[in-house]
């Protein structure tokens, strides 16, 4: 039996529908859970609601019975607005239920294993599977030189470095080995550390590329975070009032800044209440900034921020609002005034900056494969480890075999998993041999 | 004159009686096949041609796993023993190592009597000519004299000695080992038969006379007292211990070589053949790492009953007269007798890619080849070669499927799926680094890996099997005691002497070996543990310090069996599995991979080229069960 897998079938990025396809036994009883009212029949498309954790949005939906379905499996597709916010939401909830993200090529591959289509149809599997090595991309001419292929080389080599200087002591324990001290070792790995999140920042950049930058204007009841929301985006969204408390649900709204999506989430301001609603959209703003890239933190007086502010995981810009009324910059990035407009493209411009846009735009490329950036996480698990294991004096066969891993993990992305290349790097290292 | 014909025919023929030949040989004989073995010359058989020395890192492994299996290399190291000890004690279990020195000359002895003593096995001299195919599908083999011999099954194991030549400067000589005569002929049949031949070069240093060395000056290295001897077979503590010596090279040794450099055969050309980078000549290390000031030699005695003495560190193949201005210079041998000089050797042999894992030709059923001529280095390659092809020769007469060690299983199993696989273009030696399941892959664990394989097999006799049982049964006891808890007022007083933190609740034995400072046989001499033998202890402590670890490492070897494991059949037509790239295609219609893990580690073969096999398999599959 196969497992249930997703994949978003349309192009990342703006457009008009998103299209998530769905495949494996159990793919009809997840979705039931989350759209209503759910087809009656097969092969059918049909409107209705998707609900998410209290989030409800119109999409459409359509099933196939297994085995008149594509791959031959229970197969369904949801048709979403294109927003890729609301598609990451969905991707999460179905990883909830169970499913998993297709590796590339594998609803062909399931095909062709239920005997759906043949190998020459799904001719251009190998192409796509081979795609997941930098060493390929670089091939087919989509990688340039200079970029990320040559740093994920590099760290590789250091990698290399490392365990053969290990491996060589391991292997020739009779020699006089001079640089395979412990203390070198992990001099190399820190520096390895150092590649990694530079590498791990790119994997950020490239998200922002791919999919923009959250942002949530986020401060007490009343200091103009809606009016900072109409004036970014140049026309009345949020409703503004003097009242406290006008805005009580999260509002979402998109510009292109610089060839960046910036999507700004207004939320209800922060206060105690007792209005049952207003609270649900207090606590909705808090999940707003645990899930956006930058948080705007607006005040309209000098006071010294909240603890729940402190805490925010993200980057923090501090924007002092109505700066009509009162132009002071004491405690802030920046004053604007939504009323009439000033600063507020200073204000975009920070954001472009804290988001390393310029890098975003320009770096010749960005490590954009989720997998990548889970090999290289792993890595760097596996060198943090290595490193304490250093410390903690554990024996060097086990310090080799964690910075192998780490190895192994890099070369899931260069395409070099062959050992042969540390054992070439001992002889070339170290003179060795009776 | 009587003539029995039956003298002439075999089920078995192992063409070389050295380390490869003589496993090979035995297991077969043992196995209940009439073999005959033959060699060049029987003052040869399992000759140590180099270091006075088995084992060391991942050798020493792969001698205990040649014991665990029924082997012989093991047992007959601990009849010649000079000396035992284990390297790596500092780098963990992992990649402890057992190396003896032995005594030359009775170790040559000691293999040769076995193999007079061993029912259905004959010993004969004679080089082998000619090996043709024969009509009824098995093989004849014509000797030197004229004979002819039949089988229906042939094991190569030739080591160094095809059209081998040794090379001292300009002197180049038509000669095997240490004056030894060569063979001829049988490269030209095997070229015939369609393998490719390569030519490998290897060398050895000069031995020379113990008097004529200033031991005093020199730091000495003794065995390990004690020590476990090689086989499971054997538990008496090894009390031999004959004396290494250190000493190492001088600028003026560098000043020499490289004075003398446009001498050298193998930068001028006369040596031809590609050498092991691991075993490189002392003036290919001084060229090679230049900023290197001195390098390290060992002097290891060569038997009980001789003073000689081998200068392992520096090989050469310069003239005699630049060697002996080289051994001259060296710390502690300023007035040193050469007794034999040191000499490159060149020698043909096949590329491995033509043989199953199983080591039995591709082209020729029926016939395996062993040891060096698959293009290995080491008495220990070769002998872990020569059991399994001998074995397998035997399962080929005997219908049953061949023995094939997996990656996880055994070094003897990365060894041979590394030579099958990718081939080799230098002599390939074993080394720990090559085995990404070290971890699991031991040297006090090989009996527990290996021994029930090595039962159903046929070679390991009851002796032994009951051996390991009882061992078996003492592992099962001792894991229990891993399992007390010790009370606060047994254990503090041992902590508080170890400078270990007090317990207060009591602390399970497990948990307690888990400190790095706390070893099993403290416990044992406080009498919290009971008294299991060497090898049991050793064992359980391994397992409770590393237990995480080797865990983790388990888990991994499952997730890739899914994979590693899934068999490929031979027939498949890679040219017609669309989706493969043409390079994979003809790499793999070329190596005919039996797993899907072999075929990923073809180079050439792309995951993406893997991942196609692994659809086209199960689209076979499916084919197969409509």
């Amino acid at each position: 039996m196969q497992d249930k897998i997703f994949a978003l079938s349309t192009a990342v990025g703006k457009s008009a529908v998103a299209i998530l396809r769905m495949s494996g036994e159990g793919t009809k009883a997840a979705l039931k859970e989350i759209f209503q009212p759910f087809p009656d029949k097969p092969n059918y498309l049909k409107y209705g609601n998707l609900t998410i954790d209290g989030l409800t949005d119109t999409a459409m939906l359509v099933y196939f019975d297994a085995p008149k379905s594509y791959t031959g499996e229970e197969m369904a597709e949801i048709h979403l607005h294109g927003s890729m916010p609301l598609v990451r939401l969905v991707s999460e909830k179905l990883f909830s239920l169970g499913f998993r993200t297709a590796n590339n090529g594998e609803f062909t591959k399931r095909a062709y294993v239920n005997g759906k289509t043949n190998l020459s149809k799904a001719e251009g599997l190998a192409d796509l599977v081979n795609a997941e090595s930098l060493a390929a991309l670089r091939a087919a001419g989509i990688l340039a030189r200079g970029g990320l292929g040559d740093i994920a080389d590099g760290l590789q080599n250091d990698l290399t470095d490392c365990l053969a200087r290990l491996e060589a002591a391991l292997d020739y324990p009779e020699e006089d080995l001079e640089g395979a001290e412990m203390p070198l070792v992990e001099e190399i790995l820190t520096a390895a550390q150092k590649k990694i999140d530079g590498l791990l920042r790119t994997a950020r950049q490239g998200k922002t590329a791919k999919f923009g930058a959250r942002v949530a204007i986020v401060g007490d009841v009343n200091v103009g975070k809606s009016s900072l929301l109409n004036a970014i985006v140049g026309y009345d969204r949020a409703i503004v009032s003097s009242v406290k408390g006008t805005t009580r649900d999260t509002i979402e709204e998109s510009i292109d800044f610089k060839g960046i999506k910036f999507t700004f989430i207004d939320t209800a301001g922060q206060r105690e209440t007792e209005d049952e609603i207003e609270m649900i959209g207090v606590r909705r703003a808090r999940a707003a900034m645990e899930d956006a890239d930058i948080v705007l933190f607006v005040s309209d007086d000098d006071s010294s921020e909240p603890d729940w502010i402190k805490t925010a995981p993200v980057p923090t810009i501090f924007v002092k609002s109505k700066g009509d009324k009162n132009p002071t910059r004491q405690k802030a990035d920046i004053v604007v005034s939504g009323k009439t407009g000033e600063n507020v493209q200073q204000l975009l411009e920070k954001i472009f900056d804290a988001l390393g846009g310029r890098q975003v735009m320009t770096a010749p490329v960005l490590l954009t494969n989720q997998r990548h950036e889970e090999c290289l996480t792993s890595a760097q698990e596996c060198i943090k480890e290595a490193k304490s294991m250093i410390r903690d004096g554990i024996t060097a066969d086990l310090i080799a075999a964690t910075i192998r891993q780490a190895w192994q993990y890099v070369g899931q992305i260069t395409g070099n998993t062959d050992m042969q290349t540390v054992v070439d790097a001992i002889f070339s290292k170290f003179c060795l041999g009776k | 004159m009587q003539s029995d014909k039956n003298d002439f025919i075999f089920d078995i023929i192992v063409i070389g009686a050295g380390h490869a030949g003589c496993e090979a040989a035995l297991a077969c004989a043992r196995l209940g096949k009439k073999t005959l073995c033959l060699a060049t010359n029987l003052d040869t058989v399992a000759y140590l041609a180099c270091n006075p020395s088995i084992g060391g890192t991942a050798k020493g492994q792969i001698v205990k796993e040649i014991d665990a299996l029924g082997g012989e290399m093991a047992v007959n190291t601990d009849k010649s023993l000079l000396q035992l000890r284990m390297l790596n004690r500092s780098k963990g279990p992992a990649v402890y190592s057992p190396r003896a020195q032995v005594d030359k000359n009775k170790y040559h002895a000691n293999m040769k009597l076995t193999i007079e003593r061993t029912p259905n096995l004959f010993l004969r001299q004679g080089e082998a000519k000619t090996l043709v195919k024969t009509e009824d599908g098995g093989y004849g083999v014509t000797i030197a004299n004229g004979q002819n011999y039949f089988a229906k099954a042939v094991v190569v194991a030739t080591g160094v000695y095809l059209n081998s030549r040794t090379v001292v400067g300009s002197l180049v000589q038509d000669s095997g080992p240490n004056g030894f005569a060569n063979a001829h002929g049988l490269t030209d049949s095997l070229r015939e038969m369609g393998f490719k031949i390569l030519r490998f070069k290897t060398g050895t240093p000069a031995r020379v006379n113990a008097r004529s060395i200033d031991f005093d000056r020199l730091e000495s290295q003794q065995g390990e007292e004690s020590m476990p001897p090689f086989s499971y077979l054997n538990d008496y503590k090894n009390t031999k211990q004959f004396p290494c010596y250190l000493t190492w090279t001088t600028a003026e040794t560098k000043k020499v070589i490289l004075d003398n450099k446009h001498l050298a055969p193998i930068f001028s050309g006369t040596v031809k053949g590609v050498g092991p980078r691991y075993c490189p000549s002392i003036e290919d290390k001084v060229v090679r790492f230049s900023d290197k000031e001195r390098h390290q030699i060992f002097l290891e005695p060569e038997g009980a009953d001789t003073d000689e003495y081998y200068v392992q560190g520096v090989s050469s193949s310069m003239p005699a007269d630049v060697q002996y201005e080289i051994y001259h210079t060296i710390e502690g041998l300023e007035r040193v007798e050469i007794m034999r000089d040191a000499y490159a050797i060149e020698y043909d042999c096949i590329d491995a890619t033509a043989l199953y894992p199983s080591l039995m030709s591709k082209n020729h059923d029926g016939l395996f080849f062993a040891g060096q001529i698959n293009g290995t280095s080491g008495y220990e390659e070769a002998a872990g070669q020569g059991l399994v092809a001998g074995i397998n020769a035997v399962r080929y007469l005997d219908n049953l499927k061949p023995l094939i060690l997996r990656r996880d299983q055994a070094y003897i199993g990365v060894l041979i799926d590394d030579l099958t696989t990718k081939g080799t273009n230098e002599p390939y030696r074993m080394m720990t680094g090559r085995a990404e399941h070290r971890l699991v892959l031991r040297q006090d664990n090989a009996d527990l890996r290996l021994t029930e394989i090595g039962r159903e097999i046929g070679l390991v006799d009851d002796a032994r099997y009951a051996l390991f049982k009882e061992k078996l049964s003492q592992l099962e006891k001792a894991k229990e005691q891993l399992n007390r808890v010790l009370k606060p007022t047994e254990i503090n007083g041992f902590l508080a002497e170890k400078g270990e933190p007090q317990t207060v609740t009591g602390i399970p034995v497990r948990t307690l070996l888990k400190r790095s400072s706390v070893r099993i046989s403290d416990l044992v001499e406080n009498g919290l543990f009971d008294e299991f033998s060497p090898q049991v202890l050793e064992q359980i402590e391994i397992e409770a310090k590393y237990e995480g670890y080797i865990s983790k490492e388990e888990t991994a070897i499952q997730t890739a069996a899914k994979t590693e494991n899934k068999p490929l059949p031979t027939d498949v037509d890679y040219n017609a599995i669309e989706g493969l790239r043409l390079e994979a295609r003809q790499k793999l219609n070329a190596i005919k991979p039996l797993t899907l893990g072999q075929a990923a580690r073809i180079s050439g073969v792309s995951p993406a080229d893997v991942t196609v096999l692994a659809i086209y398999l199960s689209g076979r599959k499916k084919d197969e069960n409509e």
